[in-house]
Parts: C-alpha cells; structure tokens; sequence
C-alpha cells in the first residue's frame, strides 16, 4: 500500500526536476504499440447504500482504439453473501451493464462474492469467473465545512470531523458531491487515503479535500447543498485504485516505476481461453455528511 | 558453476604452492630495489608507472601510492622507469644490498600539449595481467565535452565500451548489462553511495581534484569487492609538493576553485570546492515563488598528505557534497560524506602496507510547509564506518603476493517522517534502524613464468556478512508473507552468511605488441538499492541482505585479444565476457519502496545473464588522439513474480552501442574534441489495451521490456582555447561546448495521455530533455 504521506513529495520531486529541466520539450509522436489479446474486463462493487448495484462486463480494447469499450452480453451474474443471492440482471440501455434489485445493501463484515459465466472465448462454453471481498466498518462522519484554503488563493478546502473505525488499518477513499453530483467522478480524481495520512481516530476539523475555483466543476456557488462521503474499502482494493491511478497518468524515469499490468482479484474458476482478466470487484461502507454553502 | 567451495578452497592452494615453488627454485642471494615514482612538477605521486629492467620484460609498476618494490637477484641493473607523458629516467643500480630509489619523472613538453589516453607504460594494455579494465586521467575527461561544461568523470566512463548510461544525462551507469546499483564507486576507498547531482545530470565528482579514474568491468582484484557489476576506483590528488598552485573556472552553471601547496618540507595540501549558481539567476524571476526557490548543489574535496619519512605515510581526505531545492512549501536536500585516513607503512622494502579508517554517509531529506496541518518532513540514509588492511610482499621480480583484511559496519536508516508540528493531522512513522557488519579477507598472488610470457594472477576473497539485531522483531517470510517473527536483543548476530569470491587471470605475451588475456571472477553483493527506476534517484535507498534476501552473486568469464600498432600509438582490443547472474533482486509490480517497513515483501528474486563484445581502437599520442568502440550485448532476467515468470530484457539490454571520442590539435593552443555516441533504444514496456472503469481508461500493457524506444544517438563538440603561451606561470583557457551538436530529439521517456476534450481518444507523448546545449568556461591555473 502506498503510503499517501509521500504523494505531496512525489510531486514535488517532480516539480522540481521539471524546473531543473526547462529545455525539456514535449512531442505527440505516432509508435504502433500493437493490440494486445481482448482481456475480459469485470468491474463493480456492492455497498452498505441500499440502491440498485452494478456490476459492467466489457472487452478490453486496443490502446489507441477510438471507441468505447466492447460491452459483453448474455452473461449470467450473482453476488452472494452466505445463503442469500442477489442475481443481477442485464441492463436494457447499456450492454454489458448487470444490476441487482433495487434497494440491496451491503452488511459490514460480511464477506461477499461475485460470480460470473460467459463465453468469452466464443467456443460455445461458458467459462466461470468469480471474486470475493468483505465489507470494511463504517467511519462515523459528524460534519463538514469549508473555508478558503491557506495553499493556494483559488482553492478551498473541506474540512470533516467525526471518528474512524477503531479496527487498526483502515482504508478509505473521499468523495464530494455538489448539489448531488460527484465532483471527483474518475480515477484522476479519486482520494484514497489511511489512517496514517488522517491521524488519529478522531478527526477535528482535518482538510481532506480542495476544490479549485477556476475549475466550473468545482466552483462553488451560493446555496450549493455538498456533501462528503468517506468509503471504507478494503486495502486491496485500495491498491487497485492506487495503481490504476498510477498507471492512468503514466511515469517519468526518475520517479517512476516499470509499468505493469494492475493485479486484479478476479480468479478464473473453470478451464478455458488463456484471454486475461482485468478489474475488480469490492465491497465497502459508506457514510456521510453534508451542508449548504455558505454556512448559515 | 558446480565448483563446490571445498574444491575451489583446494583448487587455489594449488595454485599459490604452484606459483611459490616457480619461483623459489634456484634460489640466490637476492635483494630489494623500491621507492615512490612522482611527478616532478607538482610531486603527485604516479600511479601504474612502470619500472623495468633495462631490454628486459622483468619489472613492476607502481600501486595506487606511487610504491613499488622490485625483489632481484645480486647484481647491477639499469632501471628505466617511464609513465606515458613524461620522459622515461632510466638509473644504474648497483643491487647488493636492499636499495632506496625514489623516482622523479618530467612531463614531455611535446606530449604536454596533446590529450594523453591512457596513462601508464606505453604497452600496459598488452602486457599487464590485467583486462576488463579502463583508465583514465583528469586529462583525458576534460578533453571530452560535456553537458553545459560541466567536466564530468561519470560521464566519461559512459563513453567506455561496456558501459551504458542508465538514461539521457544520468549519472547511473551499467557496466555489462548490469544494474545501476552494482557499481562499487570508491573515492580515495571510501563508498559513494549516490554519484549525482541534480537529479543525475551531474556527478558528485569535481574533477579538479581527480588525480585517476580506473574502472574495473570484470577481472576486479581481489581486495575489492561487494558488488557484481563493476568497481570504479577513483583517487584525488594529494596536493602539490613542490609549490602553492590554483586552479579553477566559471562556468555558465557553477564555478569552482582549488588551491594547493606544500605545508613544510614533509606535507601537502589540497582543497578544492564547487557551487552551482541557478539559484541565483532565479532571483530575477518575474514570479515570486520562483524568485523564493532554492535550486543549487556544492561539493569539497580536501586532503591531507603527510610524508613522515620514508617508511611511513599519511593521507587525510574528505568530500563533503549536497544538493538542495526548495520552494515556498517544499523543500529537498540529499548529499554525500566521506573521509577515510590511511597510513602507509614499509615494513621492509618487500613488504609495503597500507592501513586505512573509512566512514561514508548518505542521506536525504524531504519537506513539505503547504499548512500547519498538512506539513510533513521524510528523511532517510545510511552511514558506513570501516577499517581496511592492505599488504603487498614482493616476493621477486615474479611474484607479488597482496593479502588483507576489511571490515565495514552498515547503519541503514530506512526513514522517518510524517506530520510536522503539534497541529499538523498526519500521523508520524519510524522504520527502526538495520545494522549489518561485513568482513573480509583476501589473499592474491601475480606470477610471471616463462621469462614473461605467461602472467598468472589469482586470487581469493572471502566475505561474511551479518546482521545485527535492532531490538525489534526480526521477520521470517515465506512465499513473500510473514512466517514467523524471531526476537533478539539489539546487538546480536542473528545471521550470518559468508561466501568465497575466486578471481582468476591468465595473460600470455606473444611479443611486446600483441597478448591474449583470460579472466574469471566471482563477486557478491550484500547490499542494494531498493529503486523501482533503472536510472535511479536520490530518494532510493539502500538495504541489506538478511535470513529473506540471499546475496546477489556473479560469475563472470572474459577472454580478450590486445595489439599494439605504430610504436604503441594504436592500441587495438577485443574481449568477449559471459556474465551469470544468481539471486538477483528485483521488485514486484507496484513495489511501494519508500518509507515501507515490509519493504521484503515487495522483492522478487531470481537469475540473470548477459553476454557481449567489446572492440576498441584507442589512439593514444599524435594530435589526433581518442578511441572508437563498438560493443555487441544481451542482459536478460528471470525473476520469480515478475513478467509472470518469464524471461525478459534487463532495463539496460541495449545490443548495439557505439561511442566514438576524439581530440584533434588544430594548433599548439587550440584543440577541438567531438564525442559521438549511438546506442540501441532502451527496452520498454508499451500499452497494448485499455480497458474503462469509473470514467476513465487504464492501460494493458506488453511483456516486460517487449519493445524499445527509438535508438539513441548525439554529437558534441568542445573547442579549447589555451590563451596563455606555454610556459607561462598563469596559464588561462577558454572552452566552448556544444551539446547534442545536431540536436537529436533523444527520447528521454514517452508519456501516454488522453485528449482533454475527447477522452476516448488516447495518445502518445515524446519528451526530449537537451537539444542544441552550449555553454563556455574559463579554466584558469597558476
């Protein structure tokens, strides 16, 4: 697990060499990477929310393709949890998409699995595909607020107070909505964080998140509703996000590891085609807090 | 090898009661010439000077001290001694009883004014027992042109066949095929753990103060070991003797000064410093946060040369070097210490020894001040304090045996940091400290058989290492997770593994022209770099080996050809070698490696090889001097986890590479240097697929290094313009570079991104670091 204290320094770092390097210059070029194999690509998560959850099955495709991904039909998915099973059905608007009943929720501690038959391969054989996580506890979110922030005159922070789980590795990610939509809604945005980074159990007022105010996305307008979500998510999922993060933006040679394809914890269950597997699927907690902007 | 330790053990006894008995045959009443061979204008000691018999090929050269001792039968000789560059001296000896000759050699004016390649005899390269093995002096590489004028001796040896830069103007180097961290780099014997400067454009090496640079690509001598790949051994010059001397320059980014003199009729001294400038020009910046920066390195080298009488020695030497950048809100620092006393001492003129105490230090720091709840600091390095005993005993013009021992204890201090102050809300951490002791012994012997001809050398080193226990739980992994944790007080020896290093060479000297060489060598490392890139950064870090981390350890064959042409002026060679590489360490994907106190569990272990050619014409006098080589190799790994197993190219398998260094002297003061260099592209790992999750597109990636970057080539040019006459007490010069003379667009790394505006559509990115670089510095001495 990546130890978040060190990100500010990873970027300095390379602040700093990009100084260093004031002749270094930038240029698209064309290089034929070729296509790699279809890889099977299964991604979802389930929740303490209760709502409709949602499991996507697409095939990779090739690195400088200009369309989105193959989504793959006709598969049978099931999320288990001791006896009872959620089956999932397919989405009538978007290939690919499977998702349980409405109103499924996630219990804290339970293990849940997911379980997956296609033919991916197209031999005219289903193959087995599957993969559990268990549910991370839940922090205790009391409020939020937010105020300008000393780093930078365009950015403003959000504050959080409240208490985290009292297990000692924790894991979480941070999400912000405003007026209820996600404002960090991709990887690029995504905050995963630890206890380490946070403190201590209780959190007093900790800034956990920053909103820049040239940004539309972010800006924020009188009588904006935000709220924070903090999820709590297993360190392996954690990792997977951390990597893909890493891995999205790419690395230069001083700082930068080889890249490498993300591990994942789907298992193959059956015999079948040597096509790869990428993904995830997890469980995690949520909780929350929210306020209107300005504070009244 | 299937060579077991009992039968090499046996196999070596053999081999020193071999060499013993050729020469203690016929024995007659014998005795022993020996002295120091120095430079008569400063007083430097000259290191590898020969010192031969007059029409004879018996003769010795002189040790890394200037010393040499030759063990003869009664009778009278004449001694020639000569050094390339300086008038040969040749001397009558009278040898019926043990003799003290100190030799004073002068620099030939003539050859003062070309670029000297290659010091030592004129036809060392054929007939020394020594191959795999580059030298050069300060001269050489200031000759060679460099990045914004900044004389570079890492640099330099990149320029060598066999030796590849780990990217575009990095300092981290592979010696054939192998990693950046298997290169022992000693500065007057004491370690350099990290050789940069600003990010690796630079070297920690100011070479004002550099009397010799020697690298060791195979074949390293008995007395050094501790990595696979390679030892670069370089020695500072020990201060004039003779008169108070200055030299420096001014370059476009630092300036440096060195002055130096007698201290008495029986010392000397030298200090010499450096400073990069950038910071200061940043003062001028329009924005305020670029005008607060803080972007600067310095070095100091300084030593201490006392001559107590003629049996004993002195040497205090030191380097003190940092760098530092900052802004507003961040801060980072990193920097090296050495110092190491010696103290040679002739025990008899046969017996020459050199006793020395060594400490080195590295470490860094990061800080970040963006809030008083967000500040946080990291730190992290590691010190060395070790003791060496070195001996040589001429037992004849024949043989010379050196033996010794070697002690080093290890502090690792794999980091503290975290939040800074009592409002910061990031939690602090502390890896405890490792310690580790390595002992060594050594024992080597070089004997000449058949009036010459045959030159056998071999040696044997053996190396224990052990841990030391910190207090804390000691964990024992199994399948890269914690088995088990052992307990120990701090202190205690808890592991201990211990290895025999064979070295063997084999020279046979057709004629003073041409000679056919051999080697094997078996080295062991016991300490490595935790470092996810092939160049390396400051904020690597060392760790040792332990109950989970085998040695690293390698064999490596070499068979070469050396021919001399025109008088010695040409110096042709060929060598072959075959590496084989045992528990070789690497990392798992995604390896998080700074501040992780399970950092064994992110290692992967497995072999390696590597293979090549390496052809070199070398030019050592005329006005046109410089040397062309061309070097054909293959590294490849297989590591356990990685690649998922299977075989893959090493960061640094780049099969072809040329270079391509000369010196034209266009007129008594004015000569023109140009260095070209070709090299195959560096193996990467491309995206292959992308697949999406959460609104965004991760990428699929080839095998491991399936593909490579485009080749790499570059062109510098250096003009020297000396403006003083010859002979003049101040003589003052200026040098013009230009870096990357046809400004190649040398891929530095290639980013892959997706269009801001259209997300799905992805692209790739080559950056370029240094097109069109000139700079100019004014060298002055006096």
């Amino acid at each position: 697990m990546e130890l978040q204290v060190l990100t500010p320094f990873r970027r300095l770092a390379c602040i700093l060499l990009t100084a260093a390097l004031a002749q270094s210059c930038e240029e698209r070029i064309t290089i034929d990477t070729g296509t790699s194999e279809p890889r099977l690509v299964i991604y979802g998560y389930i929740t303490t929310d209760s709502l409709r959850h949602a499991v996507s099955i697409t095939r990779s495709s090739g690195y400088f393709s200009t369309t989105k991904p193959e989504g793959i039909t006709g598969a049978e998915v099931v999320i288990r949890q001791g006896e009872e099973a959620y089956i999932l059905t397919e989405s009538g608007s978007e290939p690919g998409l499977y998702q349980t009943a409405d109103s499924v929720a996630g219990e804290v501690g339970k293990t849940y699995t997911l379980h997956v038959s296609l033919d991916f391969d197209g031999d005219g054989q289903a193959e087995e595909y599957g993969a559990e996580s268990w549910l991370p506890p839940v922090s205790r979110l009391d409020s939020m607020a937010v105020r300008p922030s000393a780093l930078s005159d365009h950015h403003m922070e959000v504050l959080i107070w409240g208490r985290l789980p009292e297990e000692e590795e924790n894991y979480f990610n941070f999400r912000l909505y405003r007026n209820g939509v996600l404002v960090n809604d991709s990887l690029r945005g995504f905050r995963i964080s630890d206890d380490l980074f946070l403190g201590r159990k209780d959190i007093e007022g900790t800034p956990v998140f920053y909103l820049n105010q040239r940004r539309e996305s972010e800006q924020l307008s009188p009588g904006d509703s935000l709220t924070f979500q903090i999820d709590g998510i297993t360190s392996e999922y954690a990792g997977f996000i951390n990597n893909a993060q890493s891995e999205r933006r790419g690395s230069i040679p001083l700082f930068g590891a080889p890249p490498a394809n993300i591990e994942t914890n789907l298992r193959r269950l059956t015999p079948g085609s040597g096509a790869g597997l990428s993904g995830f699927f997890t469980a995690f907690s949520v909780s929350r807090a929210g306020m209107l902007y300005p504070p009244e | 090898m299937g060579i077991g330790n009992k039968q090499l053990a046996l196999y070596f006894i053999f081999l020193f009661t071999f060499g013993f008995t050729c020469c203690l045959q016929g024995q007659v009443k014998r005795y022993t010439v020996s002295g120091n061979i120095r430079d008569a204008g400063n007083g430097e000691d000259l290191i590898g000077a020969e010192v031969v018999i007059a029409g004879t090929r018996t003769g010795t050269v002189s040790n890394s001290y200037g010393y040499y001792a030759l063990n003869l039968p009664e009778g009278r000789y004449r001694l020639v001694f000569s050094y390339i560059g300086y008038k040969r001296a040749e001397v009558d000896v009278d040898l019926s009883a043990d003799r003290k000759l100190n030799a004073v050699l002068t620099a030939d004016a003539r050859e003062l004014t070309e670029v000297v390649v290659s010091a030592e005899g004129r036809n060392a390269n054929v007939v020394r027992p020594e191959m795999s093995r580059e030298r050069l002096s300060a001269g050489d590489i200031k000759s060679i042109p460099a990045l914004m004028g900044e004389v570079d001796v890492i640099k330099a040896i990149q320029l060598l066949p066999g030796v590849q830069s780990a990217s575009e103007g990095s300092s981290g180097f592979s010696v054939r095929g192998g990693g950046h961290d298997q290169n022992l780099i000693l500065l007057d014997e004491a370690t350099v753990y990290n050789a940069s400067h600003l990010m690796g454009f630079f070297s920690v090496f100011n070479n004002d103060a550099i009397k010799d640079v020697t690298l060791y690509k195979g074949d390293i001598p008995a007395s050094f070991g501790g990595r696979l790949s390679s030892l670069l051994d370089i020695r500072s010059k020990d201060g004039n003797t003779q008169r108070y001397a200055a030299a420096g320059g001014v370059g476009l980014i630092s300036s440096r000064l060195t002055l130096e003199g007698p201290l008495g009729d029986k010392a000397s001294a030298i200090v010499s410093a450096r400073r990069t400038y950038a910071d200061m020009f940043l003062a001028f910046a329009s924005e305020e946060n670029q005008r607060n920066s803080t972007l600067y390195f310095y070095d100091m080298n300084a030593k201490l040369n006392v001559r107590i009488d003629d049996n004993n020695r002195l040497f205090l030497a030191g380097y003190s070097g940092r760098d530092r950048f900052g802004t507003d809100i961040a801060a980072m620092g990193f920097g090296n210490n050495t110092v190491t006393l010696r103290w040679n001492h002739v025990f008899s003129p046969r017996l020459f020894s050199n006793f020395t105490l060594i400490g080195s230090s590295y470490d860094y720091y990061l800080r970040s001040e963006i809030s008083e709840q967000l500040s946080q600091e990291l730190s992290s390095g590691l010190e060395d304090y070790g003791f060496k005993a070195d001996f040589s005993y001429h037992h004849g013009p024949a043989n010379s045996l050196k033996f010794g021992y070697n002690f080093v204890y290890h502090t690792f201090l794999p980091g503290e940091g975290g939040g800074v102050g009592e409002e910061s809300v990031v939690g602090r951490i502390s890896l405890p400290r490792t310690f580790a002791a390595e002992n060594v012994f050594y024992v080597a012997n070089e004997s000449d058989l058949y009036e010459g001809r045959l030159k056998l050398k071999y040696g044997l080193r053996f190396s224990l290492f052990h841990n030391i226990a910190n207090g804390r739980g000691v964990d024992i992994l199994s399948d890269y997770r914690v088995a088990e944790t052992w307990d120990y007080a701090r202190g205690t020896v808890y592991n201990g593994m211990g290895r025999l290093e064979p070295r063997l060479g084999v020279t046979y000297v057709f004629n003073d022209l041409h000679s056919v060489k051999a080697s094997y060598s078996r080295t062991v490392q016991y300490i490595q770099l935790a470092s996810n890139s092939s160049a390396g950064s400051p904020l690597d870090l060392w760790f040792e080996a332990s109950p989970n981390v085998k040695p690293q350890l390698s064999d490596q064959f070499a068979l070469g050809y050396f021919r001399n042409f025109a008088g010695d002026a040409y110096e042709v060679s060929a060598e072959v070698y075959y590496k084989d590489m045992k528990n070789v360490v690497d990392f798992k994907d995604h390896a998080s490696l700074l501040i992780n106190e399970h950092l064994e569990q992110e290692l992967r272990f497995g072999s390696g090889y590597a293979y090549g050619l390496e052809l070199m014409v070398r030019r050592t006098r005329g006005p046109l001097s410089g040397w062309i080589s061309y070097t054909l190799s293959r590294s490849r790994r297989r590591i356990d986890g990685v690649n998922e197993g299977l075989e893959y190219r090493s960061p640094y398998d780049k099969p072809h590479n040329v270079s391509v260094v000369l010196t034209q002297d266009l007129s008594p003061r004015v000569s023109l240097s140009a260095n070209w260099v070709y090299a195959s592209g560096t193996p990467v790992t491309y995206p292959t697929g992308r697949f999406q999750i959460e609104n965004s597109y991760v990428p699929v990636y080839s095998s491991r290094n399936e593909y490579r970057y485009p080749d790499y080539h570059r062109l510098d040019l250096s003009l020297t313009w000396q403006l003083s006459r010859p002979g003049r007490s101040f003589s003052h010069e200026l040098n013009f570079s230009l870096y990357n003379a046809y400004g190649r667009k040398n891929v530095w790394t290639i980013l892959f991104r997706q269009e801001n505006d259209r997300p799905d559509v992805s692209y790739a990115e080559k950056i370029y670091l240094f097109t069109f670089i000139p700079s100019v510095t004014w060298n002055f001495r006096f």
